[in-house]
């Protein structure tokens, strides 16, 4: 019973946290100016994120160690230092636009500026780090984040005409009306959204908070391999919310209230408090996420000791890196920053680094002297190496079209 | 309170994960932070994001009629999307269907993004006749569309049933004239 509880909490976590302001933003964005063109990306990034979420799970399972200890340990320091600036980069990048997406569903809900919001979304987040068990924290956010199936209740009381859309999702072409390089760009930028570094970070890292043995293996495969897809099956909801409602209005979404119309528009106010509340969710659960991840980064790559449950007094880098992260997050919103270019920045950004941080956990993955009998499969493998010539593909064309494509204009 | 740092090369006889302490330290590495192949590794990295900000932070003028055209057509496309948000709002505010906070906030970003919209395409040096013309159609659309959009966000600000139908109507106008543009240019 307590086995099938804590699969059942693992499961909705895992469903709950998948999304975050960049799945929010991207797949509405997309389904507003490309309907469900795009939505092959989904399932790509998915499978991608999964295959390398359970590497990383077998690897902590198995060593009890994190994933950047072993990478500078196995490759080196120089391989290690790259890894660690692109992960922290991004992963800063990423923490940076979940507060802003926190303070924009705030001020949705109270109407108060979203930049008065930001620091208190901040210190919201330090106390909750600060004060609340890793357990309890990943699975309150994780189930309040449920929320967002809402997008799903509202596709269906939409009616859409479905083969319309199935039809759509299989065209692979851009519709009239946008270019080919727009059209690619924005694959690029969900690809990203689906396969952030920091969830893999965070997931490997929670496992040895969660002092995750061979044993709880088969729990966190579970997790992976259900909650994640049905997470991407979320992300695929509010894509088509976005095509069925926005799209023939001629929306083109730039801000998250733009987001939450199609709810709005089918369930009305039960809807919208039950859509920010789930914004809200998202969020703070991601702002949690990768603020830890940031802090998981470079302690995990210097040695220094590290873990949430650990006082100050025992890991002060660990926390020192998170108080400058936080702060250094708040002061960037603070300037004024739109949080949803910064999201969409974020994104593209991330999927130019991706291979430095997925190509390290491969290594690792493949090391007898690490995981003896639980290496890689020679399936994992195959699929590995054909995501991680994928992952080089987008690394080198995301900047060029970025710049081409003027982010997506 | 400082740790020692373990050495970076793969050693043998590694000790198993059951016999390492969750969150402890390797003990086995020192960090060679200030190795020359790090510093320029960092360097190059640096160097690399430098670039790709100064890249992306680059903002060609309009230097052609064509791409002046194309200008005035991402306009009006990124209007339409300000104005058709103005209309869904209001068409909620009518139906009930939301809070006010919500309704006032998205009205107030889609105002707000119409207005950069507006400016951008302000400053615009038109580099032909032709050009002057195309200007002097637009320049009034973008004013009544941003008009409407703040109309409508002073009304649901005041919870002003009339004052939110009355800019549904304005901006239903603003999208009729923007739409007929839109077939014009394209």
């Amino acid at each position: 019973m307590r086995w099938l509880t804590g699969f059942t909490l693992g499961l909705l976590t895992a469903v709950g946290g998948f999304l975050d302001i960049g799945d929010l933003v991207a797949n509405s964005v997309v389904g507003s100016r490309f309907g469900m063109t795009l939505a092959w990306v989904v399932p790509v990034g998915l499978v991608g994120l999964m295959l390398f979420t359970e590497m990383s799970a077998r690897v902590t399972a198995t060593t009890g160690r994190g994933t950047f200890d072993l990478v500078r340990e196995r490759l080196g320091p120089r391989v290690g230092l790259a890894n660690l600036l692109a992960s922290y980069l991004i992963t800063f990048l990423t923490f940076a636009a979940q507060l802003g997406g926190m303070a924009l569903a705030l001020e949705l809900a109270s109407g108060i500026h979203y930049l008065l919001w930001v620091p208190v979304a901040a210190a919201f987040v330090w106390i909750v780090l600060w004060r609340l068990s890793f357990e309890r924290m990943e699975k309150t956010y994780g189930i309040l984040g449920l929320a967002l199936v809402v997008f799903g209740v509202a596709l269906w009381m939409l009616g859409p005409d479905w083969g319309v859309l199935l039809e759509d999702a299989a065209s692979f072409a851009p519709p009239a009306q946008e270019g080919p390089a727009v059209w690619w760009y924005y694959a690029i930028a969900l690809f990203g959204a689906a396969m952030t570094p920091y969830t893999v970070l965070f997931f490997s890292s929670g496992g040895v908070e969660e002092k995750w043995g061979p044993r709880d293996l088969a729990t966190a495969k579970v997790n992976v391999f259900f909650g994640l897809p049905l997470g991407g099956l979320l992300s695929l909801c509010i894509m088509a919310c976005a095509a069925v409602v926005l799209m023939p209005a001629g929306i083109q979404v730039s801000d998250l209230g733009q987001v939450a119309l199609p709810v709005v528009s089918v369930l009305g106010k039960v809807g919208l408090i039950v859509v920010i509340l789930g914004f809200v969710a998202a969020t703070f659960g991601a702002s949690l996420e990768s603020g830890l991840s940031a802090a998981y980064a470079v302690s995990q790559y210097f040695g220094w000791r590290w873990g949430k449950a650990l006082p100050p007094e025992k890991a002060p880098y660990f926390h020192l890196v998170i108080m400058v992260s936080l702060l250094a997050g708040v002061l960037f919103m603070l300037t004024g920053l739109d949080p949803i270019t910064v999201t969409e920045y974020s994104l593209v950004f991330s999927a130019a680094a991706l291979p430095l941080t997925y190509l390290p956990i491969f290594v690792v993955a493949n090391d007898r002297g690490y995981l003896g009998d639980r290496v890689n499969s020679r399936f994992t493998n195959i699929l590995g190496s054909l995501y991680l010539v994928l992952l080089c593909a987008v690394s080198v064309a995301a900047v060029p079209l970025m710049v081409y494509t003027k982010a997506g204009q | 309170m400082l740790e020692t740092f373990a050495p970076c090369a793969r050693a043998p006889g590694r000790p198993s994960a059951a016999t390492l302490p969750p969150s402890a330290a390797p003990s086995r590495a020192r960090l060679l932070i200030r190795a020359p192949g790090l510093t320029r590794a960092f360097v190059l990295a640096l160097g690399l994001v430098l670039a790709v900000l100064a890249l992306t932070g680059c903002v060609a003028p309009t230097p052609t009629a064509d791409s002046h055209r194309d200008a005035a057509e991402q306009t009006v496309v990124d209007l339409l999307s300000a104005v058709a948000t103005g209309i869904l709002v209001a068409d909620a505010h009518r139906r009930d269907l939301a809070l006010g906070p919500y309704l006032e906030t998205t009205a107030g970003d889609a105002e707000e993004a119409a207005r950069s919209i507006a400016d951008t395409f302000g400053v615009l040096q038109p580099p032909t006749p032709e050009a002057d013309l195309l200007r002097a159609r637009l320049t009034p659309l973008c004013d009544d569309a941003v008009n409407a959009l703040a109309d409508l966000r002073i009304a649901l600000n005041r919870d002003d049933a009339e004052g939110v139908a009355e800019a549904a109507r304005l901006l239903a106008h603003s999208s009729d004239a923007l739409t007929l543009l839109q077939g014009e240019l394209s």
